[in-house]
């Protein structure tokens, strides 16, 4: 979930209509992220660029390493 | 129901699996609790919207849901045709690491119980040239990876 900066809304009025915007990151690079727009019947994706300063706070989920149950990875001394 | 370790973590997901989301048809979406209902206010989220991330983690779950078990089942074929020297413990997710991690274990006579864990690059978030990345669909590729890697795994154990 994006906020849009004040910029980033007016640029993105086309693509989007409101502040916060959910959308699916195919990737990031220098120029800001590209983001999932629409499937096209051959498979194709289009990608739209959201450059870096479009927007002001991106929230997204994120899982912590999770501990290994059982046996952890090492040896074991023999009786 | 595998008798190994499967941990799951439904990221990130995959641009067909978030277009079947946003088209799943309403009577699809998950009827939302009020603690959902709260999550999806606190992500700025409408309740639909929401509802549809859900459906998406779920798709990517059930994903790697049935990856980890193709490659347990290639694993756990393997090690029947070792004779029973290794076994599997676990296919598990870690963190944002791409790929899989397979937890081993090995027993034989005279040197104790051996831990391995063992990376699985069956996907890469790099974009790294070259960079290689397993093929699940092929048995052969994983089964030869890992055999090597059990060998490497002699001076890369860590000592409990």
């Amino acid at each position: 979930m994006l906020k849009l900066s004040p910029e980033g809304k007016q640029a993105l009025s086309d693509a989007y209509d409101t502040e916060f915007v959910k959308v699916f990151v195919q990737w990031a690079d220098d120029f800001g992220l590209w983001v999932v727009q629409d499937r096209q019947e051959s498979g194709e994706i289009s990608v739209l660029l959201i450059k870096w300063h479009f927007f002001e706070t991106a929230q997204l989920d994120v899982i912590w390493p999770e501990p290994i149950t059982g046996k952890i990875v090492g040896f074991h001394k023999q009786g | 129901m595998p008798d190994f370790q499967i941990t799951t973590r439904g990221m990130p997901a995959r641009a067909e699996e978030w277009f079947r989301a946003e088209d799943a048809p309403e009577s699809e979406l998950p009827q939302l609790t009020e603690e959902d209902r709260r999550r999806a206010r606190l992500r700025h989220m409408t309740d639909e919207q929401y509802a549809r991330h859900l459906v998406l983690k779920a798709y990517a779950k059930r994903r790697e849901l049935d990856e980890a078990e193709r490659i347990g089942g290639i694993i756990q074929d393997l090690f029947g045709e070792l004779g029973g020297k290794f076994k599997l413990n676990g296919v598990v997710k870690r963190g944002f690491e791409p790929g899989w991690r397979v937890l081993i274990e090995s027993h034989s006579p005279g040197t104790g119980w051996k831990f391995f864990d063992v990376s699985l690059p069956t996907e890469d978030f790099s974009d790294e040239p070259g960079k290689r990345v397993l093929n699940i669909s092929n048995p052969e590729e994983i089964r030869a990876y890992l055999l090597a890697e059990l060998d490497l795994g002699e001076s890369q154990r860590i000592a409990s």
